[in-house]
């Protein structure tokens, strides 16, 4: 741990990712962190570009104006983020929804999807982790055993057995720190309500319509990061009391999950 | 009695049915030959154009094919040797994105073979090579085109239009780069130490090698160099150029940093020629500028990227200044032609004398898939007219190819002939 890791850092999805590695092995220089570390910043980038709704070039700015009329065909990795996003609605009853209850139809057979009247795609709530995950691929198709990869400060993925500390910060007072964890070959999502200059919040309840209100901020570390984002949206839509009943119900798994309103406490441990 | 004039004429019907029968409504059969991070991007561009069915993925390279195929999908067969898919699937048409010292090779074959050719910047390795290529293309008749995809996008279309259109006045000079900062170099999947990592490093960082690279100028300045050419309607007379390998010594053979001064001898509307300067550079360890196109007129200039597309006016006696309007003709002979008082400051903002521009204000559609969806459409109706044909490719080839000759050669390097 007191080697330096390289660091290499990239503006993208509206904020800024960092990427740092450590190489353990002799041969593994720092002219290769610095290829990987590209390699992933690059792709960052890439998927920014395909994922982003507020880019009009984007794959999925044209969904979002093609597919209210017919089925859209998008390419295989699009469709199975897509499919993804489905099988998180589903699981967490409707509360992680990238239509924002919208809805749509999705067609494996032809990788096309279509939209109902008037609903978009927001990939706001899991493209942080998505791309995140695929970092953890380069990462480990070029061998870098060691590697801590963050999105907006809210995404983070620990890869390698290496021990990462991460403080957690106040939803709302961001000097002040209400928690630390230890992340290793695990990711980290965080959601909260509102940021501190925010008046109010940008996550909307699926259910409702509405956009959530409150000071909470849901904590969750999961084996991926893009089911990490798909957890952490969900609960703190649901809020607390439903999230609590949602995750008694959950069979054990490898989520843990926090939750900060006046106080820090784990709502669910690692098995 | 068939006379020959209507045998002729026969001929051509039937010729014009065989190409209406393979405009039909039948997907384009599409294979794609180099599936790394290129040929991925064509890859998946092309599985969301409805009308194309991408029958096969190839590469020599293992983990690239597996990547190629994954966003394939199950029904595009998999080949290592190109020639073996041309032979056993007959493509109609074929994406090339192999390392540019096989361009030649590659689009060559597949056009023997019958096939219309998409073929990625720079056309070709070498100036005869692009020579030959062109003669093919002309001779076979099939749909060709070269993927600099500026000549998709909707801004530079409009920024082109513009410009012929004399929105910018006169043309006087373009400023473009393309300046990044990281060793443009690719991981490599195994240790320094490994007996293999020789051949995978030439293998996966050919950028970095002239026997497979003309580097920067190949990469990234054929996209700008055609712009200029595409916007000034013709190709460089001459250049100069220098660059040379200064930061990043790590074994690497193209330059790491190049400027080059190119001379356009124009006709001005009085007949008399006059030369229009661009200047380009490409970095590899300063991004400050990014990747642009300014083209300077004596009206305006254009700010130009593949997401922006910015007019900046140039201030003239038609702009209101802080001391006075002198243009207007003073109804009163003793009004006053200045106003004085508290000294006016001008900002020290170093770029306040631009103004606030006008944007293009198009921007949908990507690049990258709308140059696969012209294309794919001209190879349905059978369209020798794509949106950069050979003839393009051939220019901005010898374009950027002459710049590295500048360099090597130490002086004006003359357009070949």
């Amino acid at each position: 741990m007191n080697r330096t890791p390289y660091q290499r850092s990239i503006e993208a999805m509206s904020t800024r990712f960092d990427v740092f590695l450590r190489g353990s092995k002799a041969d593994y220089d720092e002219q290769h962190l610095e290829a990987v570390a590209v390699a992933v910043t690059e792709e960052i980038v890439r998927l920014d570009g395909a994922l982003s709704r507020f880019d009009p070039r984007s794959e999925i700015a044209r969904i979002n104006r093609q597919a209210a009329k017919q089925f859209v065909r998008v390419d295989r990795e699009l469709f199975a983020l897509l499919e993804t996003c489905e099988q998180g609605r589903q699981l967490t009853d409707g509360y992680f929804d990238v239509t924002r209850g919208g809805g749509w139809e999705l067609n494996a057979a032809d990788s096309s999807v279509r939209l109902a009247v008037e609903s978009q795609i927001d990939l706001g709530g899991i493209g942080k982790g998505f791309a995140l995950d695929r970092g953890r691929e380069i990462l480990r198709r070029f061998n870098v055993e060691s590697g801590l990869l963050q999105g907006g400060t809210s995404s983070v993925l620990a890869v390698g057995q290496e021990v990462w500390p991460i403080d957690l910060r106040h939803p709302l007072t961001p000097e002040l720190v209400i928690g630390q964890i230890e992340l290793a070959n695990c990711s980290l999502s965080c959601s909260a309500v509102r940021r501190s200059e925010q008046k109010t919040s940008d996550i909307v309840n699926p259910l409702t319509g509405e956009a959530i209100f409150g000071k909470a901020a849901c904590f969750v570390l999961a084996a991926d990061a893009t089911t990490a984002e798909i957890y952490s949206t969900a609960l703190l839509a649901m809020g607390l009391e439903r999230a609590s009943k949602f995750l008694a119900m959950l069979a054990d798994g490898e989520e843990q999950i926090g939750w900060f309103e006046d106080d820090f406490l784990w709502l669910k441990e690692r098995r | 009695m068939i006379t020959r004039r209507t045998f002729l004429e026969t001929a051509g019907v039937a010729a014009a049915t065989s190409s209406m029968l393979r405009a039909g409504n039948s997907p384009v059969r599409v294979a794609v030959i180099g599936t790394g991070g290129r040929g991925s991007d064509l890859i998946r561009a092309l599985t969301t154009i409805d009308g194309v069915e991408l029958i096969a993925v190839c590469d020599d390279y293992p983990p690239h094919l597996e990547q190629g195929a994954k966003y394939a999908g199950p029904e595009a067969k998999t080949f290592v040797d190109y020639r073996k898919l041309l032979d056993e699937l007959k493509p109609q048409a074929v994406v090339i994105a192999v390392p540019l010292y096989m361009h030649y090779q590659v689009a060559a074959d597949c056009l023997s073979a019958g096939c219309d050719v998409f073929l990625e910047k720079t056309m070709c390795y070498t100036v005869a090579e692009a020579k030959k290529l062109t003669v093919q293309v002309t001779a076979s008749k099939r749909v060709f085109q070269v993927g600099l995809q500026r000549r998709a996008n909707a801004i530079y279309k409009q920024a082109q239009a513009m410009v012929a259109a004399g929105m910018i006045g006169q043309v006087v000079s373009i400023k473009s780069q393309w300046h990044r900062n990281n060793s443009w170099r690719r991981p490599v999947p195994v240790p320094k130490s490994d007996a293999d990592w020789p051949r995978l490093e030439r293998k996966l960082n050919w950028r970095l090698y002239k026997a497979y690279s003309q580097g920067l100028m190949a990469e990234l300045g054929s996209h700008q160099m055609d712009v200029a050419n595409w916007f000034l309607g013709g190709h460089p007379k001459r250049v100069i150029a220098s660059g040379g390998i200064e930061y990043f010594r790590d074994g690497r053979e193209v330059y790491d940093n190049i400027s080059c001064l190119y001379e356009y001898e124009l006709n001005g509307v009085n007949g008399k020629p006059y030369t229009v300067r661009v200047n380009y550079t490409s970095l590899c360890n300063n991004a400050y500028e990014g990747a642009a196109e300014l083209v300077m007129g004596t009206k305006g200039s254009l700010y130009l990227t593949s997401a922006k597309g910015l007019l900046f006016q140039e201030k003239g006696t038609d702009v209101v200044s802080w001391e006075g309007n002198k243009d207007q003709p003073a109804a009163d002979a003793n009004a006053a032609i200045v106003t004085a008082g508290k000294t006016l400051k001008l900002s020290n903002d170093p770029w306040a004398h631009r103004g606030a521009p006008f944007e293009i204000d198009i921007a949908e559609g990507n690049d990258t898939r709308d140059e696969l969806v012209a294309f794919v459409d001209c190879v349905r109706r059978q369209d020798a007219k794509t949106i950069c044909d050979v003839n393009v490719g051939l220019a901005d080839c010898a374009t950027i190819l002459m710049a590295n000759q500048s360099v090597e050669a130490g002086g004006w390097i003359s357009f070949p002939a």
